[in-house]
């Protein structure tokens, strides 16, 4: 089906895909306001779950990707008792030591070969397939965020006394989304898993967050699809900016997680953004309408004077202003 | 008791990572992922002076100086506005990811990705007997130095006007500034001393190890933020009890238990600390942080 497109091409779209099911786990954990920077502690979970289980006991490749998933969220379910109990910067700082205790953990342990990695990992994952696990992906994204629970999650993060006031358990809010969070991050690790058909700890290092956090934040926690454009937005620029180097490619994201924090904090989707967008716009309207307005009203005032100077019969003023009625509408 | 003493000479270094970390963190309250940079800054710019033939002490400051000037510039010019802004705490951290980021780049780019040497000649490394006991003197060296640093930042912030008028701006800017207070510059200034301190550890582990490559430090600033976490927020003496500790927690940990400890011993640390006690050794009680 997409034999039209070069391997690069194709690796590529793969890669992208899988990319995007990463950046919408930390969206779903920016938008009930955890500052979650572990998904890829759990990304890497998922992606060694299937990996094991598929090259050693030789469990068939969906069994294998679906206990990936299943092992990201129950780890996430364990540590969220601690880990949630913080707030703010406080659970940023535990999240990291937890991705990079999980990430220790992995390249020291016997079973997983410790620092070389897994290789030979059966590649199964087709394009189609991804294609169709993100269509599918999205329309339950979509039906999440119109659901109650999407709804509650977005009440959390912009105000969570308010929330808590409407009755709206905070704690099971959290917890929910940290575990949806890490199950999509494992569920990206083992598609990646069986997509390199190699992995390693190192691939799982903070480093590799930075791109992932650039679409999360620039895109905003208003809506999934904002982060979700601008992953794609920047694939294709990236390949036009190809010729200066990979270092432009990191200068870039720093400059965009700066300029996007000085100017929009919450991001592209955030709606208060867009209202003061459109707000300015109104004001501009609204300011045109007066200016127009007090000319009107000079030149009313011009002609009363004229006619007053001239010494003729005195015109009423009250027909001029019958005249203008924009003088008698304007505030 | 060698056992002991590698572990004290661990946590020196970690002590010396803490106190660069702990102005900014422990008493701002600013999260800062740049710091790892900030370190690696100094110790170029010394490496720099040291190649060109200068003496050690004018390499050590010129290191000082270059990083306290990067951070102190990175306060006035990102932070100020962000302050103005009322930001959020988060867009802090992201903005410092940022700036690590770029810098991160920019050394890479300049050194092309490869280690270079750090020059150790001048720099008290041979090793001292001490006692019968072998002592690495540099660790001593690290060591002494943390203290001092910890008793003149710990005189200033209690018992100079200015150093009074940093823990006013710290626990309320609002209150600071109608009290006559220029936040703008205690800010400033705390940056740039913290980017001083900062380039000092950069300048003595890259000594001790004797290279410097752009992502030396990367790895250990989660060890500056486990020094910080386990001696408690905001206590200067704190970063040192806490530094040495975690270094003592970690050799022994490695002998007894599984040399995993040793990478993970921060991690962990941060993690079990911020559960069982958010607010450290020494902290004082704060309830934002659970």
């Amino acid at each position: 089906m997409f034999n039209w497109l070069s391997p690069l091409q194709v690796f590529t779209l793969d890669t992208t895909m899988i990319t995007t099911v990463l950046v919408v786990a930390v969206h779903i954990a920016f938008r009930a306001g955890l500052f979650n920077l572990a998904p890829l502690g759990f990304a890497a979970i998922g992606g060694y779950t299937t990996a094991l289980l598929v090259t050693k006991q030789h469990w068939p490749t969906l069994l294998g990707i679906i206990a990936g998933i299943i092992g990201a969220a129950v780890l996430a379910g364990l540590f969220a008792l601690p880990v949630l109990r913080l707030r703010g910067i406080y659970l940023a700082l535990g999240t990291v030591a937890l991705a990079q205790a999980i990430v220790i953990g992995i390249s020291n342990f016997d079973f997983t070969n410790g620092t070389l990695g897994i290789d030979r990992i059966p590649n199964r994952v087709t394009t189609l397939e991804l294609m169709i696990l993100l269509i599918v992906l999205f329309v339950l994204l979509e039906l999440e965020r119109r659901s109650h629970f999407g709804r509650a999650a977005a009440a959390v993060r912009l105000d969570e006394r308010t929330a808590s006031g409407l009755g709206i358990n905070i704690r099971r809010i959290r917890l929910y989304s940290f575990i949806i969070s890490a199950a999509l991050a494992g569920l990206a690790g083992a598609l990646e898993a069986h997509r390199t058909t190699v992995i390693s700890p190192e691939q799982y290092g903070f480093g590799v967050l930075i791109p992932i956090f650039v679409y999360a934040l620039v895109g905003g926690d208003g809506h999934w699809l904002g982060p979700v454009l601008v992953c794609w937005a920047i694939v294709v620029l990236r390949q036009y900016i190809d010729f200066a180097g990979s270092a432009w490619e990191h200068y870039i994201y720093g400059v965009l997680l700066i300029v996007m924090m000085m100017l929009a904090p919450s991001g592209l989707t955030d709606p208060k953004l867009l209202r003061k967008l459109r707000f300015r716009k109104s004001r501009r309207l609204r300011l045109a309408a007066e200016r127009a307005a007090a000319d009107e009203a000079a030149a009313v005032a011009a002609e009363v004077e004229r006619a007053a100077r001239s010494g003729g019969d005195p015109v009423d003023a009250s027909t001029i202003i019958s005249q203008a009625p924009s003088i008698a509408a304007a505030p | 008791m060698q056992q002991f003493i590698n572990g004290l000479s661990l946590g020196s270094s970690y002590a010396l990572l803490g106190i660069g970390v702990t102005l900014v963190w422990g008493v701002l309250g600013i999260l800062t992922f740049a710091h790892a940079q900030t370190m690696t800054i100094g110790a170029y710019a010394a490496l720099i002076t040291l190649d060109r033939g200068y003496p050690v002490i004018v390499g050590v400051i010129a290191g000082l100086v270059v990083a306290g000037l990067f951070s102190g510039l990175m306060d006035l010019a990102l932070f100020t506005p962000l302050r103005r802004k009322r930001a959020p705490e988060f867009a802090f951290v992201i903005v410092t990811i940022g700036v690590s980021q770029i810098s991160d780049a920019f050394e890479a780019s300049r050194t092309r990705s490869q280690t270079l040497p750090f020059p150790r000649k001048g720099f008290p490394v041979e090793p001292l007997t001490l006692l019968g006991r072998n002592v690495p003197r540099l660790s001593l060296v690290m060591l002494v130095t943390s203290v001092i640093v910890m008793a003149m930042l710990g005189y200033w912030l209690h018992r100079t006007k200015s150093g009074t008028a940093v823990r006013a701006v710290a626990y309320s800017r609002d209150t600071g500034e109608l009290l006559g207070i220029n936040s703008k510059w205690i800010f400033a200034s705390c940056f740039f001393i913290s980017g001083t301190l900062a380039a000092l550890a950069g300048i003595f582990l890259a000594a001790s190890s004797g290279q410097l490559s752009h992502s030396s430090n990367d790895a250990i600033l989660l060890l500056a933020f486990a020094v910080i976490v386990l001696g408690g927020m905001g206590s200067i003496r704190g970063a040192i009890v806490g530094g040495l500790l975690l270094g003592l927690v970690s050799v022994y940990a490695t002998v007894y238990v599984s040399s995993v400890f040793r990478e993970a011993v921060a991690m962990l640390t941060i993690l079990v600390v911020l559960v069982v006690r958010p607010s450290g050794l020494f902290g004082e009680k704060a309830t934002t942080r659970v």
